[in-house]
């Protein structure tokens, strides 16, 4: 082969693959043999969870004849992104961080909703407080919630009366978790920690306690560092040196297991507290059902008493993409997942918070085995004023990461809470400012 | 025929060895030339993934470099992983040097030292999380039973560096094997001319082994810069980065910017960036090997 | 002599120090895999546990597809190999024995490309895969491999660089084409090395986790490495399930190496050789 022959070919080929690669190809749908529509449903659920989420789409299928919803299970968001720019997406698919929503939304790579949610019977005062508002972007629906995570405070009472501490009373006020914390500490003959008080907790929890907020989406401004922040930070470092040092403290908790197994630090009382979500209810009944704990919100500020009752929530999601080939079927999907039979069917085998008022009454979910009353107090507290969560916006993903890094660095002494935060702040905005 | 009666644009010889190595040349073009230029313009672009890329000129660059909260720390962490390069050295050549004796069983300590290296980098990295496991796990529960202070290693900024480069000094082998098989092939006419000149046996080490198989441990010099350059797999898996960014390496930044912050553009200056740092590395270690690697006869 | 025997003695005694320290982790891994939870978190380490609970090992296997991510693991790794034999060796040759003006500046071009990042070309790799159809299947993984990996023909050139040009030059005086001395005359006698590249792309291809992270979609096709990741994530902290399929995983890997060791050792001594 000659080479000037060789470079045309190349040339060929070059041009091919950048062709494909600048504007990509849409595949064509397929069709299925049948008249049944086959909805492809990536989800994040893996293991026992997959098989729960797929007992409820059989539900669906069966009751819904006509479609069938194919689950393709254990998908994370990082792969659904790959398939989204590949052209690729699912027809529907599960959101499993709530902080990717914002930046598919700003994308246009979902589909907004408010048409289909205004044509369809769902209100949004059926919606508890926090779950409708978290799919929000720039006013608009992307994403319809089928189940929320709502952090709350569990304290191990035989902690407490060893420590002395009255069993039944968790801390109110911030100070007095810091207290409590001091008194739980327990060290061993050779200095090393035995016992701590709290868990440690994510920077972003502690800061939403003091609600100084994250973010102005009318002026498009990032509050990383308002003064309110600032005192959540001090107060998280203040919280650790309580209990002997951030590093001794996450060089304890890091010897076990993380949440899901019997080895857990809250489980087994070598941790007093934890700022953690609802499925412990039933993993306590499940692995060390001997635990003996209660749930409250999370304590708040002595200054700012209006923080009382604050609740941090994360969310289950779905989304359609924009490309999806059946979105007329996939939203009547999502519209079915806010029934109550479906609300139903999902709290009680993938144990989140249903985030429609009505199924927050629900005896089912709430009575019977003694771990649904714990559980029943998740779901009580989920509807607060004070339940929180992060604002979806396109830099979420590193928005949070740098937050929890900036406490991070503040636990390890290595910056002061307002270097820590004004660099979080200045970072963030620089992201930010691309998207305006 | 025409082709052959016009003055070709190559040589017989030059077409010959171009079909010989075509394999490879297709596969450079297709699979490596035009995607790194490809990378190369996105690198000028702000690319979110799911949008079409849109041109900013040297705006990523500049924002990186500007960067003291990530680019540079990532930076800084990788270069304090080349210390695992010397010891790497050191300890290979040492396994190396006492296997490369007769005695009886040499086979099996071979192996024994070589198992580890073949361990699946997830799996090695699972039995890493335990056994560094801060208090259940193998390493602190040895240090305490000699009363020496265990670190908490991976939840601790400054262990957790350690701790990593501890977990690749288990798989030295990988080297060793490579040092072994050197020291096994030189000439014993030069020891035997050592012992004439009545060398002792740090002598012989240092003006004949050494010399001799200085192209290997240049070889893998090169091998282990390039290496720790693009270290991933392992922070990926065990650190995501923490504590306080301790473990937050380039390569995982990089790809934390590509599919965690939707920052492509910034993620393909970093691979430019990164690309022109391997290169310059590696360039000076070539420069420098002139003064100490020995080819014998060759070149 | 005296002397020897003491110094060998000595050896023996630094060897087996050794040996047990770079064993410890491995021991460890098998003794946490037949533990239960009160087991594995004890003060002091019990080497050996009683009661053995062997009900790790089904109850890690059976939470995951093992023999499917096994199957899938075996067939990417046999195509790897496939291709990375046929794809080095022509090369190759053309780098070590072959004279022809731009040779050196090739070379040193593809050796620029063992440099190269993965991830600078890993994004438009992707997306010329997605043009043809690919992702979702092995071919993104297989067929790069037929490509010449840079590292295996170094390697094979290395190896090639050190059979004696006699040999060829006397095929030549005989008529031998380039083509018939490669192939009959320099495969033959490169055995142990293309063993030793296949080693290399099977073990590659084996622990590979990155190539089947991004192209596999459905998880009837996850590889063990990807398996073995999730199943990491749904198990943090239940060691005695981690170190099971840990051990497992591993398993196969050391059998391998105990058969073809002979064969590994020796290639990448001539291999390794000369920089």
């Amino acid at each position: 082969m000659r080479w000037s022959s060789i470079v045309g070919k190349v040339q060929v080929a070059l041009c091919v693959t950048l062709c494909g690669f600048m504007w990509g190809c849409a595949s064509a749908p397929e069709k299925s043999a049948d008249t049944v529509v086959r909805i492809r449903c990536w989800t994040m659920w893996s293991g026992g969870e997959e098989k729960a989420f797929q007992a409820v789409l059989d539900r669906y299928n069966e009751t819904h004849p006509g479609v069938r919803f194919e689950n393709l299970g254990s998908v994370n968001d990082e792969k659904t992104v790959r398939a989204l720019v590949a052209g690729a997406p699912p027809d529907v698919f599960t959101v499993s961080d709530p902080s990717y929503l914002g930046a598919l939304a700003a994308n246009d790579a979902i589909l907004p909703l408010d048409d289909l949610f205004g044509k369809s019977h769902l209100k949004t005062d059926d919606f508890t407080r926090a779950s409708l508002s978290q799919a929000r972007y720039n006013g608009k629906l992307y994403a319809m919630p089928y189940l929320v995570d709502c952090i709350g405070l569990l304290w191990n009472k035989k902690v407490f009366r060893e420590a002395g501490l009255d069993p039944e009373r968790p801390p109110q006020t911030i100070e007095e978790l810091e207290e409590f914390c001091r008194k739980i500490t327990r060290h061993g003959s050779d200095g090393r920690l035995t016992r701590i008080g709290l868990r440690p907790p994510d920077g972003v929890n502690l800061l939403a306690l003091y609600g100084g907020g994250f973010f102005e989406p009318a002026t498009g401004r990032i509050t990383a560092n308002n003064p309110r922040n600032i005192e959540a930070a001090t107060a998280f470092k203040a919280l650790m040196d309580a209990q002997g040092g951030y590093e001794a403290v996450q060089g304890f908790a890091a010897g076990f297991a993380n949440e899901q197994g019997g080895y857990n630090s809250f489980y087994v009382g070598q941790a007093g507290m934890a700022f953690t979500g609802q499925w412990n209810t039933y993993w306590i009944a499940k692995y060390k059902p001997d635990t003996e704990y209660g749930v409250a919100p999370l304590p708040y500020p002595a200054a700012h008493p209006e923080r009382k009752g604050t609740l941090w929530l994360g969310g289950n999601f779905f989304c359609i993409p924009k490309e999806s080939r059946h979105p007329k079927e996939a939203w009547d999907f999502l519209v079915w997942t806010q029934s109550l039979e479906a609300q139903r069917l999902l709290a009680d085998s993938l144990h989140g918070v249903p985030n429609i008022r009505a199924a927050l009454k629900l005896r089912s979910l709430r009575e019977g085995e003694p771990w649904r009353v714990s559980f029943g107090k998740f779901m009580d507290l989920s509807d607060s004023s004070n339940a929180t969560h992060f604002p979806p916006m396109p830099v979420a993903a590193l928005y949070l990461s740098e937050i929890n890094s900036a406490i991070e660095a503040v636990g390890y002494g290595r910056k002061t809470p307002e270097k820590s935060l004004s660099d979080t702040q200045e970072r963030v905005q620089r992201e930010m400012d691309r998207y305006r | 025929m025409r082709t052959n009666s016009r003055k070709t644009f190559l040589s017989r010889e030059q077409r010959l060895g171009l079909w010989f190595i075509s394999p490879w040349l297709i596969g450079f073009v297709l699979l490596t030339l035009y995607p790194i230029l490809a990378t190369l313009y996105l690198s000028f672009t702000d690319y979110r993934v799911l949008s079409p890329p849109r041109w900013v000129g040297w705006a990523n660059y500049r924002e990186l470099l500007l960067d003291t909260e990530n680019f540079w720390p990532s930076l800084g962490n990788t270069v304090f992983f080349f210390l695992e390069l010397p010891l790497a050295l050191i300890l290979g050549l040492a396994l190396a040097l006492l296997l490369n004796q007769k005695l009886r069983g040499m086979t099996i300590y071979r192996t024994l030292f070589y198992l580890p290296s073949i361990v699946p980098v997830v799996a090695n990295a699972m039995l890493w999380l335990w056994l560094l496991n801060p208090e259940h796990g193998l390493v602190n529960t040895g240090l305490r039973a000699v009363h020496i202070p265990a670190p908490a290693w991976l939840a601790s900024p400054l262990w957790a560096k350690p701790a990593l480069i501890v977990m690749d000094l288990w798989a030295v082998g990988g080297s060793m094997v490579i040092y072994l098989a050197a020291l096994q092939g030189v000439p014993t006419s030069l020891y035997e001319a050592a012992d004439l000149d009545g060398a002792n046996a740090f002598q012989k080490l240092v003006s004949v082994t050494l010399p001799a198989i200085s192209p290997v441990i240049f070889f893998n010099l090169i091998m282990g810069v390039i290496g720790t350059f693009q270290y991933f797999t392992q922070t990926f898996v065990m650190t995501k980065g923490g504590p306080d960014k301790a473990t937050l390496f380039y390569a995982l930044y990089l790809y934390q910017n590509a599919f965690q912050y939707f920052r492509m553009g910034a993620a393909c200056a970093m691979a430019w960036l990164l690309f022109l740092v391997t290169l310059a590395a590696t360039f000076l270690v070539f420069k420098t090997s002139a003064g100490w690697v020995y080819y014998e006869g060759e070149r | 002599m005296k002397h020897k025997t003491l110094s060998g003695i000595a050896g023996h005694i630094a060897l087996i120090a050794l040996s047990l320290l770079f064993l410890a982790p491995f021991a460890f891994m098998v003794s946490t895999s037949l533990k239960d939870e009160k087991q594995v978190f004890t003060e002091t380490i019990q080497w050996i546990p009683s009661p053995i609970h062997w009900e790790n090992y089904p109850a890690a296997l059976l939470s995951f597809p093992f023999w499917t991510y096994l199957k899938n693991t075996l067939m990417i790794c046999v195509g790897t190999v496939t291709g990375t034999l046929v794809s080095a060796a022509l090369p190759a040759y053309g780098f070590a024995r072959l004279r022809w003006r731009g040779r050196d500046a090739m070379f040193y071009l593809m050796i620029a490309t063992i440099m190269l990042p993965a991830q600078v070309t890993q994004l438009p790799i992707f997306l010329i895969f997605r043009s043809l159809g690919w992702t979702g299947t092995f071919l993104p993984l297989i067929v790069p491999s037929f490509f010449g990996n840079a590292f295996s023909i170094f390697l094979l050139r290395q190896f090639f660089l050190t059979i004696p040009e006699e040999l060829s030059d006397a095929a030549r005086m005989d008529g031998c084409s380039e083509w018939g001395i490669f192939w009959r005359i320099l495969l033959p006698l490169s055995k142990p090395a293309l063993a030793t590249v296949a080693l290399f792309a099977f073990m590659g291809a084996w622990t590979d986790f990155q190539g089947p992270l991004i192209y596999v979609h459905d998880e009837a096709q996850y590889t063990l490495a990807i398996g073995l990741s999730s199943f990491l994530g749904r198990h943090g902290g239940q060691w005695n399930l981690l170190m099971a399929a840990a051990t497992v995983v591993t398993i196969p890997l050391i059998v391998a190496f105990f058969f073809a060791q002979r064969t590994f050792i020796q290639g990448i001594a001539v291999t390794g050789m000369k920089g």
